[in-house]
């Protein structure tokens, strides 16, 4: 079978991306059915857990990416370049409506439980920790957030998410740990409740 | 580095590590309480981030497929309307419209530069005086140097003629002095018979007599018609005679015809004195009579021989 029929499964991005600059559909299908979740969670965080505005920014991505592949330096990560394209698309999208400050990762509301009374009381720990993460999130400085957000959250490599930000591995890697510290400290309360 | 000590921490237990996983952990957890603790929470966050992450609606995907087709159609369009039509495939080389039309323009590119380069500009000029001569033909033929030539001599004989200058024309010279040597000796031949001819007309008849009074006076009419012929034909040979130059007429007198000129000079005077002589009405008469067609082209043939030129 594999003979005659490509398994783009087993191709890595890079490869695909190049397929599909000279034309392969195929190609473009496969990236975008590894790429879509990952770009919707990630502009549905940093655009104020609105749905709909990051389902419009994840479409306007991929257009772009249709529109014009050469863009993409095959040279590149296209996991790194992909998300450093979508953190540019956020940064233009808080120039426009003018925050700043919202550069913060926000867990979503449908897990959590309005009904207290009705669930179990794990789930309202697990509910409360949910709570407590989004402020101490708040808290932390936007850098560290980032770097936590997209280590933890996007499951990027330290070197991933230097190319992402445009940052050294090595300061990459003081706040990934300064940011987890911070958090596994704050949050450790919630350690002998749910425990 | 960093990955591995998160995976170290969330799967293996503080006891299970090794010395040199102790070593990697100990920027996170220094000792077992730490490391518990760090376990606990990367597990905890992980799982809440995984419950809350959303899944992308089928829609979009397909609007992002649906721009992808378009796209290619675009392209696609490209490649079949001018593409596949200026470079089909399976076509030989030659044959390929592109290649053709490239040859075309190679060709007629190369020709007009040739064409540029080897025709000099004085060469252009004459070639654009011809055009202007056959423009300005006609049918009478182009005109050159000997027609202009002809044109003028034409100009000056018709001149020539206008002023009564006939005589000093060569051609006119020569014409006249062969009409009038053959019209002298046939008037000096004329000139017997026609007493002759009055002597035949004047048939004795009976006087008095119906018969006679009838054919004398058919006699007379007819007379008077051949008087009147000749007269008119010997006015024009005096007409004639006196173009004559007087060399001419010299060297005629000096040969065998001077007695015939003498007689033939007499004879119309006579004549002529003959007919004014017996009366007006005569010559009236006989002008007034309709002469025959066939005399007619005769005598017009006469003139033309003598007053124009044949050309």
């Amino acid at each position: 079978m594999r003979l005659f029929k490509k398994d783009y499964a087993t191709y890595e991005d890079e490869d695909l991306m190049r397929f599909f600059i000279k034309g392969d559909r195929k190609a473009f299908e496969q990236i975008y059915d590894r790429y879509e979740n990952f770009m919707i969670n990630f502009f549905y965080r940093k655009l104020w857990s609105d749905r709909e505005k990051a389902e419009d920014f994840t479409h306007d991505l991929f257009t772009k990416i249709i529109d014009k592949p050469t863009a993409y330096d095959p040279s590149r990560s296209f996991k790194t370049w992909l998300f450093s394209v979508a953190n540019n698309m956020c940064k233009n999208e808080y120039k426009k409506q003018e925050v700043r400050k919202p550069t913060r990762y926000e867990i979503p509301e449908d897990g959590l439980v309005r009904d207290e009374q009705d669930q179990p009381d794990r789930e309202v720990d697990k509910n409360n920790f949910k709570e407590q993460l989004n402020k101490e999130l708040a808290k932390l400085n936007e850098i560290h957030r980032d770097v936590f957000m997209l280590r933890h959250f996007e499951g990027l490599s330290l070197i991933e998410i230097a190319e992402t930000l445009g940052i050294n591995e090595g300061t990459v890697k003081s706040r990934l740990h300064l940011a987890t510290k911070t958090l596994a400290s704050n949050l450790a309360v919630f350690r002998e409740t749910m425990v | 580095m960093t990955k591995e000590v998160e995976d170290i921490i969330k799967n293996k237990a503080f006891t299970e590590l090794t010395v040199d996983e102790r070593q990697r952990v100990g920027e996170l957890a220094k000792n077992e309480e730490e490391y518990s603790e760090m376990q606990w929470f990367l597990l905890t966050a992980t799982s809440a981030f995984e419950s809350s992450k959303v899944t992308a609606s089928p829609k979009m995907k397909n609007c992002v497929m649906e721009h992808l087709t378009n796209v290619g159609e675009k392209k696609g369009f490209w490649l079949n309307s001018v593409g596949v039509f200026m470079l089909p495939k399976g076509e030989p080389l030659f044959k390929k419209p592109l290649v053709q039309l490239g040859l075309a323009a190679a060709l007629l590119v190369g020709f007009l530069a040739y064409y540029n380069q080897t025709i000099p500009e004085n060469t252009l000029a004459l070639n654009e005086a011809e055009q202007e001569e056959i423009f300005l033909n006609d049918p009478a033929g182009p005109i050159t140097d000997s027609t202009v030539k002809n044109s003028s001599e034409e100009v000056q004989e018709q001149e020539m003629e206008m002023n009564g200058d006939l005589s000093e024309n060569p051609k006119i010279m020569n014409l006249n002095d062969e009409v009038a040597i053959g019209q002298y000796k046939d008037a000096v031949q004329a000139e017997p018979s026609m007493s002759l001819v009055e002597d035949d007309v004047s048939i004795p008849v009976p006087e008095n007599s119906e018969f006679g009074n009838g054919i004398a006076a058919a006699l007379a009419e007819e007379r008077s018609k051949v008087n009147s012929n000749k007269r008119q034909e010997m006015r024009a040979d005096v007409v004639k005679k006196e173009d004559f130059d007087l060399e001419k007429q010299m060297e005629v007198l000096e040969g065998e015809e001077v007695v015939a000129r003498e007689t033939f000079v007499s004879a119309p005077e006579i004549a002529s004195e003959e007919l004014f002589a017996r009366g007006s009405s005569y010559a009236s008469d006989a002008q007034d009579q309709i002469i025959p067609k066939s005399l007619h082209i005769e005598r017009t043939k006469e003139l033309n021989q003598l007053f124009f030129i044949v050309k």
